[in-house]
């Protein structure tokens, strides 16, 4: 494969009195979707937070290209509204706006009536879907992605599956933590299994199941054997 | 655990985090120098009220503007003590909490009397002596005061939309007021409680005593709960008070438009900051600055004009820059990521203009008095 679109080397990452978690080493390369699972306390957000360098406490390295960030919790600016927050991320591209294009998404995904209101009073599923569309219309080398179906109805899971499938096409690595094992297994490349803040397995499918000594298993059995 | 027992313990729960509240605020010092003598003056005050009680109020004062006064200090909120948690523990245990709420209607009617009657005995003098009641007037004014503050509770539970709930608000004032101007009659006093009670008898039947209004009145009972805690962090210099926008929409471009046509990067970022700055309402301190310095400079001696210039001037500096921060410190900033070369130009423009309008103001108000002597 070519150049990674994130490389980190963390040794060490956590908040003032302790680290949480040690030794994770991982790459995501273009057009790869990598799942970063483990149970609740397993480190995943720390890991993601490292690879922000908003973490207070660091050692290692990270080499990432120009990324695009959804977190676990929609955050939105304190006073805008949610179309303000479609034309600031493009003028940070320097790219004339979309008008179109962005009054299609918000139609698509059930947002287009409300984008003169403040995000911040929307429900947590339709600031989610917000959240989402800032970040895939950034088009960029990589994607970290921390729980996102959390709020999501069915239809905007689909259409958030769509496109990310279609950023992959074009290039894109996504390193996507999530909880939910099924759709992972279904859409994931590679998966990175943490527990206890470290990396416990890692690999495609079958390198999970062989490491979890579960041959035909399914990955939330893995999951279950390997935790 | 019954129902009343529950009820006892919130109410000591209750007043424990009053107190608590309470010694956080007064200290020795409050005490010695405010509440003290304010115990010592308020009853002197109203001997003084009854014997010479034009020195307090004006025969021309319309009985409108007391009645209103009285409203606005009565009034009353439900408290059930119920919380969120009891969604998970309670809520299937239906007879303990309609125990609960129950005591705690009880306690709230008992309440609201007291608060009416002291209401109606501190406005006596006045009534008595510019408006004509006499002494047993004061029953039924604590009645009607009473009437009132029960069924501003209630339509607080149960009239749904600010709007509405100011209107009824609104509604039940004037009912007050022309209860007391026009109805003092015992018959009437008598019929129209009678209907009240009727009318909140149904309304704890059909909405207290029940589990489907539950939210609505854990969200009265925390509203309830912080009403004073919110006026101590205003009034504290110490706490940080941020406002943010209210409602759904913003007030100050409605429909997301722009502020400047330029399409460079920092004029978003600078577009984006000033409306922050509006719809969060940062503009108040702004304006409270301003305002300060102005009237500094119009009421003090030529000499100290130009010190409340410099000082006023120099304090706004630092609090723009202050305020510009706090509009950058926000954690969207991960998620979308602006110029870094952009924040120097930006707060540039961002401190000329705000510290450009105060200077110049404060310029030509000097420039205006000292022409003007």
């Amino acid at each position: 494969m070519n150049v990674p679109v994130l490389q980190a080397d963390i040794h060490k990452g956590g908040y003032q009195e302790s680290d949480v978690v040690q030794d994770i080493a991982l790459e995501v390369y273009p057009g790869e979707l990598v799942g970063l699972l483990g149970p609740n306390g397993a480190g995943k957000s720390t890991t993601i937070k490292s690879l922000l360098g908003i973490l207070p406490k660091f050692e290692g390295s990270i080499e990432i290209k120009d990324y695009a960030y959804i977190p676990e919790r929609p955050i939105y600016y304190e006073g805008w509204t949610l179309y303000e927050h479609f034309t600031f991320l493009f003028s940070t591209l320097e790219e004339s706006f979309p008008e179109e294009k962005v009054g299609a998404l918000l139609h698509e995904f059930g947002l287009y009536d409300m984008r003169h209101h403040y995000p911040e009073r929307f429900s947590k599923g339709m600031q989610q879907k917000g959240m989402i569309l800032l970040s895939l219309l950034r088009r960029p080398d990589v994607y970290i992605i921390d729980e996102p179906f959390m709020g999501l109805d069915p239809k905007a899971v689909k259409r958030f599956l769509t496109m990310v499938k279609e950023e992959q096409k074009r290039g894109a690595g996504v390193l996507m933590s999530t909880h939910v094992l099924d759709t992972a297994e279904k859409i994931c490349d590679r998966f990175i299994l943490m527990a206890e803040g470290k990396i416990i397995a890692s690999g495609t499918m079958e390198e999970i199941r062989r490491a979890s000594g579960l041959p035909e298993a399914s990955l939330f059995d893995c999951f279950d054997a390997l935790t | 655990m019954k129902g009343k027992k529950l009820f006892v313990e919130r109410w000591k729960e209750e007043k424990r985090y009053q107190k608590e509240v309470m010694s956080g605020v007064v200290d020795l010092v409050t005490f010695l120098y405010i509440i003290g003598p304010l115990l010592f003056i308020i009853p002197y005050i109203y001997i003084e009220l009854w014997r010479m009680p034009s020195l307090y109020w004006s025969e021309n004062l319309p009985i409108t503007l007391l009645l209103l006064l009285l409203a606005a200090a009565g009034g009353g909120s439900f408290r059930f003590y119920v919380k969120e948690a009891d969604k998970l523990f309670l809520l299937q245990l239906n007879g303990v909490i309609a125990e609960m709420k129950r005591h705690g209607g009880l306690v709230t009617f008992g309440f609201i009397m007291l608060k009416s009657f002291l209401l109606t005995v501190a406005a006596l003098p006045i009534l008595y002596n510019f408006y004509g009641y006499s002494i047993g007037d004061a029953g039924l004014i604590v009645g009607w005061l009473s009437f009132y503050g029960w069924l501003v509770a209630m339509a607080k539970l149960t009239v749904t939309g600010k709007w509405r709930l100011k209107f009824v608000h609104a509604f039940l004032i004037l009912l007050f007021m022309g209860n007391v101007q026009f109805f003092m009659e015992p018959g009437i006093f008598l019929v129209e409680g009678a209907v009240v009670l009727v009318v909140i008898w149904l309304f704890f039947k059909h909405s207290i005593l029940r589990t489907g209004n539950l939210d609505v009145e854990i969200e009265e009972e925390r509203r309830a709960r912080q009403r004073y805690l919110g006026l101590i962090f205003q009034a504290s210099m110490e706490t940080e008070t941020p406002v943010g926008p209210g409602g759904k929409r913003p007030f100050f471009y409605r429909k997301s438009g722009r502020m400047f046509t330029s399409e460079a990067s920092s004029s978003y970022l600078l577009e984006g900051l000033f409306k922050a700055f509006l719809r969060r309402k940062e503009w108040v301190g702004y304006f409270q600055i301003l305002g300060l310095s102005m009237l500094g400079v119009l009421l003090l001696p030529l000499w100290a004009k130009f010190l409340v210039l410099l000082t006023g001037l120099l304090f706004l500096h630092s609090w723009l820059r202050y305020i510009f921060e706090q509009l950058l410190t926000s954690l969207f900033f991960f998620v979308v990521t602006f110029r870094k070369e952009d924040e120097s130009l930006v707060w540039k423009k961002f401190r000329n203009t705000l510290f450009g309008i105060a200077a110049l103001l404060l310029c030509l108000e000097i420039g205006v008095l000292i022409l003007g002597v």
